[in-house]
Formats: C-alpha cells, structure tokens, sequence
C-alpha cells in the first residue's frame, strides 16, 4: 500500500541566476491524491516540467516506480505511464472529439517510427484504441460531443477532453496543471468530481497543480505547498490551511 | 470490395494517362507532361514538409544532389541508370538524415532561413566545385537512362518513366495520409507539445517524414538531369522551393491531390509563356495573390466548397 510511485528528491532547477526550484523533495505513494499549491511564480509548472522532461532540471533526481527518470524526453516518459495534462485547454482544435481520444490511446504504441514498421502493432493499438474511446467517452461526459471538432466546443468541455485524452493513455500517475482555471463554478465542480473518480473508479494516481483552494482541499490527501521555488509544508489538508508560512505565502487575506 | 474498386480506377486513370502521348503525337504536349510529373513528385514532396509545419528551403538542393549523383555516377563510374539512379537517391536521403538531425530541431522562420543556407552553401559548390561538377556551365551530355537493355530516347518514353514515378509519390504520400503515420504527422504541426506528451518521439517522426520528403525530390532530380543531359546549376536553386510552396499553395496543401491540380496549373505556365518571359513571375505572383486573398485552401478547397454545395443541394 505504501509504495512508492513518485520520488522527488532534492529537485533543482535554475534558469541563470533564478532558481525556479529549488531542492524540492517529495513523494507519493499509490492510491493518493497529492496537492501542489503557491502562488504564482512559484514554480508549480516549472516542477511539472521538470518531472515530465520538458528541460532537465539543474540537479536533484526524479524516479518513477523505481525508474530514474534523468535524461528521458518527454515522450519516453508519458509512454511509462506518467502522463501530464496542460493548464490551458491543449486538444488538437480541427480534429473530432472522437480523434483527439483515439490519438491519445493510439500515439503511445507507436511512438517510435520504428515501432510504426513492426507488424501487427498498429493494428492491434487500434484494435484497442476503438474499446478505450468508447469508455472514455463514457467516463468524461463527453460521448454526446464525440462527432463535434474540438475547437468548437466551450472551454470548459476542451479541458474535459484534454483530461480525456490523458485518459485514453491508461497512465498509471496524472500530473493535472490547473484544471479547473478558466472553468465556471459548475464545470468545476464536474471537474472536482472527475478528478476523484479517476482515483477511485480508475485506480491513476493523481498530482494536481490548482488554485482553487476548495476544489484541492476537498479532492487531494496531502498537499505540497511550494513558495519562491522552496517547500513551505508538505502536509494534510487542514494542516496545510492552519500552516502560518502558507498562509502568508498563498492564502493570505482571504483566509485571516 | 471498395478499395478494389478504388484502384482499379486509379490504375484506369494512370493507363489512360500513359497512352495519351502515343495518340496524341504532340511532343511538345509530351515535354509538358514530363515537366509536370517531375514538378507533382517536387510538389507532393513539399506538402510532406508543410504538414509538418516546417518549409525546407533544401529542396532544391536535393533536387540537383539526385541530379548530379545519378548523372556523375553513370558517366564517371560508368553504372547502369537503375544503379545510379537509386544510388544517388539513396546518397540523397542519407544527406537529409544527417543534416536533419541538426535541422529538424530548429523551428519556424529559422528552419526556412538554415535550409536556405544550405541549399545555397550546395549550389555554390556545384559552382566551384568544377572538376566534380563542371561549375556553371554544369554537365553537359549527360546520358539518357537504360531500362532493360532499351535506352530510353523519346520525349514518350521520359513521359511513361515521369508518369510512374508521380504516381508512386501521389500514392505513398496518400497512403502516409490515410495511415497513422499521417495522424502523428499532422498532430506534430496541429500541436506538438501535445503529441509529445502522448508519447510520441517527435524528433524521429520529423526526420522520417524529412527524408522520405528528400527521397522523393532526389527521385524527381535525377529522371530531371537525364531528361534534359544537362545539369546545372542554376535549376537547382531557391526558387525551385518557392515554387513548389507556390504549387501546394495553389493547388491546396490540404490534400495531396492539391500538389497534382497545382502542377497541373503552374508548370504549363512557363512552358507556354517561354516567348513572354518577363511576365512569368508577374503571372506566378498575381495567381498567388489571388489564391492567398480568395482562396487560401487553394484548388482542392474550391472543389471542396463545390462539392459540399452539391451535397447541401440534394438534401
């Protein structure tokens, strides 16, 4: 039960004299819900880049499930399972809901060219493309748009697909970089509800990257509050709201 | 029994099209026909690189590599044109695959401006380079192709070696489009921060779609040299790329069709204005004007629209 998924350890990363991160340690184990707060600038996003190998960190290392993840690109990573969604709505806009889905369960079998060539692996992506679709439409509360081209729907239903096509990737761990910005109160509320039932209903483990203070509190296990690039408290929900350095780091006047 | 049906028709069509010089005869329709097939081989070539979002302005290059290989390997190695021929094309995609691993990193305006200089660096050495391959008065008597103990002599028989040649570029390039290959393709230039994530090596499909877009131009290169038995340099320089970015434009980069119906229109146009030189690019810019302020989805979007009229029309 305690094993552990993620090991963040003494992560750092400087862009010339600015460290964005800064020996940041943290990890998470099966099943949970994990939180990452801070204000703006804080370097919640720069962390999740580092993690999913957009550029590599200065030092510090990043295991998943036991596997250093030092030196691999992103798409290496995202085919291990550990697979990030995108703060703004990040859907391919002039497809169908239907493609954007099928390409997220596709493009992991064959994400190597090589791999393309090799026979009976294509088909047999596709094969179990069409069934995961299927559920994960089902799952997102989006099958009634899946014929509709993805740039036209609202907001709030593209950063549903963009969850969607995650999905589609079976990942074992999700990194969700804000969810719920630029969503109404409703649609957020259907996004909280998601987020859960992905634990719970699909057993993905789940790091999320949010400001809206409700939504994490309800939804995370422990949450990792970071300021200027540093750990403030890593720490249970009602820990983390009582915690004076977050407090004044974060949540300041709304919360005093 | 669709797709049975499909080729049967394709293949009707391409039949069609190999007699028509051998009824017509018309050589100088025939020369037209060449120059045509080479240009929708070129032309199809770019649209691989305009779906992934990224203009090469190698192409020209490439081009003139095939040429130069395929004519230097048979007159100085002495070679027979089926070996020179996939040589030099093979040498040529080789050269995209080790100068792609630098390129195709590099995006947006600074890729057009790196394959610029590139394909600017290779003609200057075409220029110089004049014991391998005779500076700018380039190669003279270059020699026409053997195929099966035949040597090939006749604007027709160019015509029928053109005419395969585009139908395999038209063919594999389609097939690329309708496979999965041409769903990541399209995805690296729709998003690729995205398609990343989804765990696509992104560096590697580039490279792949930027050699086999090679492959192609230099296939369309050498038939070129032999076909003319003169190679130089000044075929081969920037303004082959721009015209076939001219071409997909045009024609409509949507769909590789596109590349063909802008051949089609464009290369006619100098071969008929050959007396009226100075208003080739004059004609060349106002058709682009045009295209870009009325019909930015070029031929095949017209067709489109029409098609979809029709369609609205019967409901």
């Amino acid at each position: 039960m305690n094993e552990a998924i993620l090991e963040v350890e003494s992560l750092t990363k400087a862009f010339g004299g600015l460290h964005a991160i800064s020996d940041v340690t943290v990890s998470t184990v099966r099943g949970e819900i994990l939180g990452v707060i801070g204000p703006n600038g804080s370097g919640k996003t720069t962390l999740f880049n580092l993690v999913t190998g957009v550029f590599p960190a200065t030092s510090g290392s990043v295991r998943f499930r036991g596997k250093s993840l030092s030196g691999l690109p992103t798409d290496a990573i995202a085919r291990l399972g550990l697979v990030r969604t995108f703060q703004s709505a990040t859907v391919f806009k002039q497809e169908s809901v239907y493609e954007n889905i099928r390409r997220g369960s596709m493009f992991g079998c064959i994400g190597n060219p090589a791999w393309f060539f090799k026979k009976g692996l294509v088909a047999a992506g596709a094969e179990k493309a069409k069934a995961t679709v299927e559920d994960v439409l089902e799952f997102s509360g989006l099958a009634d748009v899946a014929g509709r081209s993805a740039g036209n729907l609202p907001y709030g239903k593209q950063k549903m697909l963009g969850v969607a096509i995650a999905l589609a990737q079976h990942p074992l761990q999700l990194l969700m970089d804000e969810p719920a910005a630029g969503l109404n109160p409703a649609e957020t509320e259907a996004m909280g509800e998601l987020i859960a039932q992905i634990r719970s209903a699909r057993g993905i483990d789940v790091i999320l990257v949010e400001h809206d203070m409700r939504m994490v509190i309800s939804i995370c296990d422990r949450i990792l509050a970071l300021n200027y690039g540093k750990v403030i408290a890593i720490d249970a929900p009602a820990q983390i709201v009582a915690h004076p350095e977050v407090i004044e780091a974060y949540l300041g006047a709304d919360h005093e | 029994m669709r797709p049975m049906y499909a080729w049967l028709k394709y293949l009707a069509l391409i039949a069609v099209l190999a007699t028509l010089p051998f009824l017509l005869h018309a050589p100088f329709l025939t020369h037209v026909g060449v120059m045509i097939c080479l240009y929708t081989t070129l032309a199809l070539s770019m649209n691989l690189m305009l779906r992934i979002g990224q203009i090469s302005f190698a192409h020209g290059a490439f081009m003139g590599l095939g040429a130069y290989g395929s004519a230097l390997f048979m007159m100085r190695l002495g070679l027979p044109f089926p070996v020179a021929f996939v040589g030099a094309t093979l040498a040529v995609t080789l050269l995209a695959w080790l100068v792609g691993q630098v390129f195709l990193r590099i995006r947006g305006v600074y890729f057009v401006l790196l394959t610029f200089a590139f394909g600017e660096i290779i003609v200057l050495t075409f220029i110089e380079w004049v014991s391998l391959f005779g500076g700018s008065n380039g190669l003279a008597g270059v020699p026409r192709p053997g195929l099966f103990g035949h040597e090939i002599q006749s604007h027709e028989g160019f015509y029928l070696l053109a005419l395969a040649l585009a139908a395999f570029a038209y063919a594999s390039v389609r097939a690329i489009y309708r496979s999965e290959l041409g769903a990541v393709i399209t995805s690296l230039d729709e998003n690729e921060a995205l398609t990343r994530s989804l765990g696509i090596d992104s560096r590697r499909y580039r490279l792949l779609t930027f050699c086999f877009s090679a492959f192609l131009a230099g296939m369309s290169g050498a038939l070129y040299g032999h076909y003319l038995t003169l190679v130089t340099p000044e075929d081969y320089g920037f303004w082959v790329p721009v015209n076939l970015v001219v071409i997909n434009v045009i024609g409509g980069v949507a769909h590789p069709i596109g590349s063909v119906l802008g051949a089609l229109l464009l290369v006619p146009l100098p071969e008929f204005l050959r007396d009226a030189k100075q208003y080739q690019v004059l004609l060349y810019g106002v058709l682009l004007m045009f295209f870009l302020l009325f019909m930015p989805d070029g031929l095949y979007g017209l067709i489109q629209k029409f098609r979809r009229r029709k369609e609205g029309g019967t409901e």
